[in-house]
């Protein structure tokens, strides 16, 4: 009886069954709370709306801790249900290790240590924000955050080649920077990392007050922009044509699908 | 290399320094199963070598560690030198540079050994021409040293196959852009020069204002501010940022077609015989066809 539980409690908390209606409604209220938990720690710097509500900010942290916290108890205690966590020790502290019960634990442990010394503490409540990284569990649930999953991981390759294409041309050009206005404008250019700064704000077009003067510095600056900007762009192009590629799959398996119903008895 | 000293004891010292040769050669040439050690660390020397000619600008940096710094050159110096020579004495072992003189001498002058002399020729420099400037210059020459990457790096040869796939197309976009800017940066320059004589005082200086914008960067250090100006500015950003977004999107669809076609290629790999190395594509796409008529 107690094993059928614990099964049952294992499977709506770690979201195994995607059908499963009760599962969906617990994950939902969790994740609700955690947009809600986000929603409040950057609310809560607003220093004018803090100083208001400031009781009720500290009631739904603590509460949001509470109910965590029996979350994490229940999931530690039902883990060795799942083979690979089946060791009651070993298993658990090996569980208790994964980097999401590790977040877990990392929210949760301040709170009851504030509790033990009790003052205002909202920089340790705002560890809160790190239960952002809870909402990668809600992919199972989410199509769309499957989709861009599934885009990046097949990308993998490209994006790393991009990006390692990116770091190649910024390390370059900001060190031809550096080398031709150090001299011009020794405090905007003092050192190549503050010129990689450079580097950045113009290939990512945001450009900034901060910009190379003299004409060779000008004729340079101006072919790493025609060139960066497309670099800088890679990533940016590859992902569409990830996304195309995995929508168009995507398609393809659902008219394969259709037609063989078709055929079917 | 024991192993191979004992196999050639009894077939003289020329036979010997050529398997020696052949060994250097095959550890020095990259993504082969004798470079397993060698590629990574040279690799990683490369790479930290990048890292201390960017944190040596840095002046609070590199007061505090310059011995440490100049200890890193020497050694990274040494271990570059000893890989060039080993490189041009082995390279007859590739049949395009078998020739002892000529072949040598061709090898060297390929882009890739060229390199691999930049990388270390700025360190000697100096001993020869003790000029401090010039010495400040070479430092930031090592950045050179960068370049070595690309022997190793995929993604660097891949970007290299990307602009020679492209190459017609990203020329010409860069001759159109080159066209929009000149036309574009002379119509402002003539509606701006008298209102601003030292923002635009010349078409090359508005050539910087035109860049800036088209590539929507916008510094904001120059920018129109007659009627004329603003009015031929818009039309002008309006048309260039498309413009300016093409290569980007040439880029990117090279980098699929270059990656579908090493794919494709590591695909071909896979169905070839282990043993004989006969090709088999064509074997396993007529039973896959025989099985889907069933």
């Amino acid at each position: 009886m107690a094993k059928n539980i614990k099964l049952q409690i294992y499977e709506i908390l770690e979201a195994t069954n995607a059908e499963d209606k009760n599962a969906e409604a617990v994950n939902l209220f969790l994740l609700v709370l955690v947009i809600l938990n986000v929603f409040a720690v950057v609310i809560e710097t607003v220093s004018d709306i803090y100083s208001a509500y400031r009781v009720v900010f500290q009631y739904f942290a603590d509460i949001s801790v509470v109910i965590f916290t029996i979350e994490y108890g229940l999931r530690i205690w039902s883990c060795d249900v799942d083979p690979k966590y089946s060791h009651p020790i070993a298993g658990r502290v090996r569980f208790a290790l994964t980097p999401l019960a590790l977040i877990d634990l990392l929210v949760i442990l301040p709170t009851y240590i504030m509790l033990a010394f009790p003052t205002d503490h909202r920089l340790l409540r705002s560890l809160r924000i790190l239960w952002t990284f809870r909402l990668l569990k809600a992919s199972r649930y989410s199509k769309s955050l499957k989709t861009i999953m599934d885009v990046i991981r097949d990308q993998k390759r490209e994006l790393a080649m991009s990006f390692s294409a990116i770091i190649f041309f910024m390390v370059l050009s900001s060190t031809v920077i550096f080398l031709l206005e150090h001299d011009a404008q020794p405090e905007r250019f003092p050192d190549i990392p503050a010129t990689m700064w450079w580097a950045v704000l113009t290939m990512t077009t945001v450009g900034d007050n901060f910009y190379p003067i003299t004409p060779l510095g000008k004729i340079i600056g101006g072919l790493i922009i025609i060139l960066g900007v497309a670099t800088f762009a890679l990533p940016t192009s590859i992902l569409t044509s990830g996304f195309v590629e995995v929508l168009e799959e995507r398609r393809a398996e659902e008219a394969r699908l259709e037609e063989s119903e078709e055929d079917g008895p | 290399m024991e192993r191979l000293n004992m196999a050639n004891s009894n077939r003289g010292l020329l036979a010997m320094s050529q398997d020696i040769k052949g060994r250097v050669f095959g550890i020095l040439e990259p993504g082969d199963e004798d470079s397993k050690y060698f590629d990574p660390f040279i690799m990683g020397l490369i790479m930290l070598n990048v890292v201390a000619v960017v944190l040596e600008t840095v002046h609070s940096i590199y007061v505090t560690y310059s011995h440490i710094f100049y200890a890193f050159d020497v050694f990274s110096v040494a271990v570059f030198t000893v890989e060039y020579i080993l490189r041009v004495w082995s390279c007859t072992k590739d049949y395009r540079f078998r020739d002892p003189v000529r072949g040598r001498l061709r090898f060297m002058m390929t882009p890739m050994a060229l390199i691999d002399l930049m990388a270390v020729l700025p360190f000697y420099v100096p001993f020869i021409f003790p000029d401090l400037r010039f010495i400040r210059a070479m430092r930031l020459f090592r950045l050179f040293r960068i370049l070595k990457l690309a022997r190793y790096s995929e993604s660097l040869q891949t970007f290299i196959d990307v602009l020679k796939l492209k190459r017609e197309e990203l020329i010409l976009m860069f001759f159109a852009i080159i066209i929009l800017l000149i036309v574009s940066s002379s119509l402002v320059y003539d509606a701006e020069h008298e209102a601003q004589p030292e923002a635009f005082a010349s078409i090359p200086a508005a050539m910087w204002w035109g860049i800036v914008t088209l590539a929507t960067v916008g510094y904001g250090d120059v920018y129109p501010i007659t009627f004329w100006g603003k009015l031929i500015g818009s039309i002008v950003v309006i048309l260039g940022i498309g413009l300016f977004a093409l290569p980007t999107g040439v880029l990117a669809a090279g980098f699929a077609e270059v990656l579908a076609r090493k794919k494709e290629k590591e695909k071909m790999e896979k169905m070839r015989c282990p043993h004989c190395g006969r090709y088999l594509g064509d074997l396993a796409i007529s039973l896959d066809k025989g099985r889907r008529e069933k």
